[in-house]
């Protein structure tokens, strides 16, 4: 159990500074945080719309159980999301947008890819991890077609090139 | 094993997301130090890049904001010492780029292993006819420009300057000052264009920020606009600002 934890914990290192190459910056608010039923939450961190960001991350295969359990944390945390605020009021994730799954994995079965595409109402983006190379270090992908999940965070083929204009804002925040 | 909201309260205390997000290390040629050229003493860019050092020790990073003599004097800049959330005010006791970079360096190069460190450094307009001096400043840099300076000499000046010394600098640039995100989006791709066009430079957007009235309030008392107005639209505007230039810090320093 010690040595499942230390993988996943070794896991998390790597895979943190990667996590920009999803299309988003995020803040990352809270590691390792028990959720629901005792599950574990690998992050909670907050999009830079405030949005709040669930994001588990698997060593092997992406399956059902991952997409299940995602799914729950996530409820977990939104209904926190208030109480968190209370007691932080500068903290950075906000009750609105609704939170988005992150799930990250070796690779994810065909069946859980459409699940993911299916949940309704859901904010889901899939990416799988690999080595680069051989000196250990890990690369972020996602996994296409996303349909819905594409709104959410640009996938590479949107993303913009060097020199083209990047913010998080939107036209909304200057209504005010 | 944490239940209750009490059990999991620790995880916002400040230091915690930088304790959770470090994973950078220093071994890149890239230093999270970014040189800021001012084209003159501007109150309302003293203002924003104190501002942003703040905002990015808000989202966890060990943040300064370094400043020849000259600069300390104009006024909104900070005191020097530790201000807000850790955010580290430096004035450096001399107006050679040499020196500040010196000082820079040594300041970045001080973090612990975990440390997500930002250093700014603001580099007057004058310094960048030495700037062989500087070149630990010139490697990352960010213009701060108005729309309506978007042509202006000032800028150019600063721009052929950096990109004459520094062939591989990554030169970022952040818009400000705007009432709208077409506003400041078109402003970057005109300045993008014809750096491409007449320096074959490629410029790296580092987003907007809002030049409103919890600015004026910031600069009036001295209190940050993260802590003041956290909701305000120029709050957002830093947080998205910062975060993109811990990000890119992050990477640097990582590949």
């Amino acid at each position: 159990m010690t040595e499942a934890n230390d993988e996943q914990r070794a896991l998390r290192r790597s895979i943190a500074p990667r996590l920009g190459q999803l299309g988003t910056p995020l803040e990352l608010i809270a590691e390792d945080v028990l959720g629901e039923e005792d599950g574990v939450i690998d992050w909670v961190a907050a999009a830079p719309d405030g949005r709040a960001c669930v994001v588990l991350v698997a060593k092997r295969s992406g399956d059902a159980a991952l997409l299940q359990a995602g799914l729950v944390q996530r409820a977990w945390v939104e209904a926190r999301i208030p109480d968190w605020r209370k007691l932080a009021p500068t903290l950075a994730v906000r009750e609105e947008p609704p939170a988005q799954l992150v799930l990250i994995a070796r690779e994810f079965e065909r069946a859980t890819r459409i699940a993911a595409r299916e949940a309704a109402g859901a904010a889901i983006v899939l990416a799988r991890w690999r080595l680069a190379g051989t000196s250990g270090e890990i690369d972020l992908e996602r996994v296409e077609p996303e349909s819905r999940v594409a709104r959410c965070l640009p996938g590479p083929a949107q993303r913009r090139p060097a020199s083209a204009f990047r913010t998080g804002l939107c036209d909304a925040d200057f209504l005010n | 094993m944490p239940r209750e909201l009490g059990d999991v309260l620790h995880f916002f205390a400040p230091e915690l997301t930088g304790n959770v997000a470090a994973s950078a290390d220093r071994r890149g040629e890239v230093l999270p130090l970014i040189g800021v050229p001012f084209a003159n003493a501007d109150p309302v860019c003293g203002a924003l890049l104190w501002n942003l050092a703040v905002e990015a020790a808000r989202q966890g990073a060990r943040a300064a904001l370094l400043a020849p003599r000259s600069l300390c004097a104009t006024p909104a800049w900070p005191l020097p010492g530790r201000g807000p959330l850790g955010a580290l005010a430096i004035r450096v006791d001399a107006d050679e780029p040499g020196e500040l970079a010196r000082r820079a360096e040594e300041w970045v190069r001080a973090a612990a292993p975990r440390d997500r460190g930002l250093a700014l450094a603001a580099l007057p307009a004058a310094c960048l006819s030495k700037a062989a001096d500087a070149e630990a400043l010139l490697r990352w840099t960010l213009l701060l420009v108005r729309p309506h300076e978007a042509e202006a000499r000032d800028t150019w000046t600063a721009l052929e300057a950096i990109a004459t010394h520094s062939r591989d600098a990554r030169i970022g640039v952040t818009v400000f000052g705007v009432r709208s995100i077409a506003e400041a989006r078109d402003c970057f791709d005109r300045l993008a264009a014809a750096a491409e066009q007449r320096l074959g430079c490629t410029l790296v957007s580092y987003g907007l920020l809002v030049d409103d009235v919890h600015l004026s309030r910031s600069i009036v008392t001295g209190r940050p606009i993260a802590l003041a107005s956290a909701h305000a639209t120029s709050a957002r505007a830093l947080a998205d600002v910062a975060a993109m230039l811990l990000g890119d810090a992050h990477g640097a320093v990582d590949d």
